[in-house]
């Protein structure tokens, strides 16, 4: 069989020496043993992944370092509470990143910081193609066309939340409908993305 | 309609972090109880996951990882959650194991290297500096308290490990190690500001049951008690002290009976000068 080997002798700037591929699962059972070395690498995996939610949360460059620093000290902190069972290990990172931003986006002064900040703005998923890796386009494209499959009150109502990072109070504030209406909202647009984007147990 | 339709309906405002913080806790509290809703919420979060991965990636500065693996490297885990083994486990250490645990032995595991010096180095010079540092560590202390709860004995454990981030981030964080006697060897990090301080020891020498090692805060008015410090099960350990620095020129341990003593009732094994 042939094999693909990487050439150690011609070290070339277009060719990134084959790595191999661990699994970001693996890589924190590791952390939680104490391995500094596994936390670098998931870190260079993840961590553009981790800022950029952030960003589009809190919009603000410095506070959104901050926060995807802790972030990156609770990922090492907690590691041995991470659950396989439960879910892989990039929902359980971006399930922490998207609430730290929420907590940051709640504490008044920076809600009030960001609100100034961001004006009126479009809370579609913005599609920089610029500095798109391959991978990210695809993911973009599937959600693209998920979201498309919703109605437009769900639509809006879950990009608000996730995106936008309002409470349901707020997105009910926003859009002009009862709380009753955007939990119900919520629910049936991300049932619907569920299933448009193929994530079921 | 039911309490438990109610809830039901909440499962993607709550994927969706929408909640209040009190509708968060009463969802939280059900969901133990259902292994249905358990199910959707988990499918929810893995879809929410998919929205947060169609956002623009952004490259951290590089002054972020710098800050990170230099505070990794004084930050202590989260250790006490059970780990089972399954029954066919292997009573010995594997042969990888093994060929690391003699690296160890002998001193040819890698050990810190240059990047990570220099990473040190940038933690207080850096282009982040010391104010997000320390703004982060205040972040800490505020997120941890929400995190210590219904964490029941964990949330000590959790307290220990925010201060010890808060000293080693402090503006005037200083460190000194010392080699014990008996084996192994002792950090300290200290903080003036602060007025706190945190010892770290690595392969302390194994006590009987009816020892203790104790911390003391050393001053020209003599030795004051500082805490007990509980061994992990290599003789390694974490321990912010008990108390305020004050007139304390150094922090020594000693080997105290169990329960630890009003007075030091033996020679120091180490002392390290807040110098």
């Amino acid at each position: 069989m042939l094999k693909l080997v990487p050439r150690l002798s011609e070290p070339s700037e277009d060719f990134e020496p084959i790595v191999e591929v661990v699994p970001k699962e693996v890589l924190l059972r590791r952390i939680a043993d104490g391995d500094q070395a596994a936390f670098s690498r998931l870190y260079d995996e993840v961590a553009p992944r981790v800022l950029g939610l952030i960003r589009r949360l809190l919009i603000d460059h410095a506070q959104s370092e901050e926060v995807a620093q802790e972030v990156f000290l609770e990922i090492w902190q907690s590691a041995s509470r991470f659950d396989e069972k439960k879910g892989g290990a990039a929902t359980w990172i971006l399930t922490m990143a998207h609430r730290r931003a929420i907590d940051r986006i709640r504490s008044s002064q920076s809600g009030r910081d960001r609100d100034t900040k961001i004006g009126i703005r479009d809370y579609a998923p913005e599609y920089d193609h610029v500095s798109e890796s391959v991978e990210t386009k695809i993911e973009h494209e599937r959600v693209k066309q998920a979201m498309t499959r919703l109605t437009e009150l769900q639509r809006q109502a879950v990009s608000l939340a996730y995106y936008g990072g309002y409470s349901h109070s707020e997105v009910a504030g926003l859009l002009k409908v009862p709380i009753g209406t955007v939990k119900t909202r919520l629910r049936d647009g991300m049932i619907r993305l569920r299933d448009e984007l193929g994530v079921a147990s | 309609m039911t309490e438990r339709d109610e809830l039901h309906l909440l499962t993607g405002a709550y994927a969706l972090d929408a909640l209040s913080p009190v509708e968060k806790a009463v969802f939280e509290d059900h969901l133990d109880d259902s292994e249905e809703l358990r199910t959707e919420v988990n499918e929810m979060a893995d879809t929410a996951t998919m929205l947060g991965l169609a956002t623009t990636p952004v490259e951290p500065p590089p002054a972020l990882k710098a800050i990170l693996m230099a505070l990794i490297s004084v930050t202590p885990q989260i250790t006490d959650t059970p780990r089972v083994l399954p029954a066919e486990a292997p009573a010995l250490p594997s042969d990888d194991e093994q060929r690391h645990i003699r690296s160890i032995a002998d001193g040819t595991a890698p050990t810190v290297g240059r990047a990570e010096l220099k990473s040190r180095s940038r933690w207080t010079s850096g282009p982040l500096g010391i104010l997000a540092v320390a703004a982060a560590a205040v972040a800490l202390f505020a997120g941890g308290t929400a995190l210590g709860q219904g964490l029941g004995d964990q949330s000590s454990e959790l307290a220990q490990a925010d201060s010890v981030v808060a000293i080693s981030t402090a503006a005037d964080v200083q460190r000194s190690t010392s080699d014990v006697a008996g084996g192994g060897t002792a950090t300290l990090l200290w903080s003036d500001s602060l007025q706190r301080s945190a010892v770290k020891v690595d392969g302390l020498p194994e006590l009987t049951e009816e020892q203790v090692y104790q911390l003391w805060y050393i001053g020209e008015a003599g030795a004051e008690g500082a805490g007990l410090l509980s061994m992990g099960d290599e003789g390694d350990t974490w321990c912010v002290l008990d108390g305020e620095m004050g007139q304390s020129t150094a922090v020594g341990v000693t080997v105290e009976p169990k329960g630890g003593s009003e007075q030091p009732t033996t020679d120091p094994i180490v002392v390290l000068d807040e110098v």
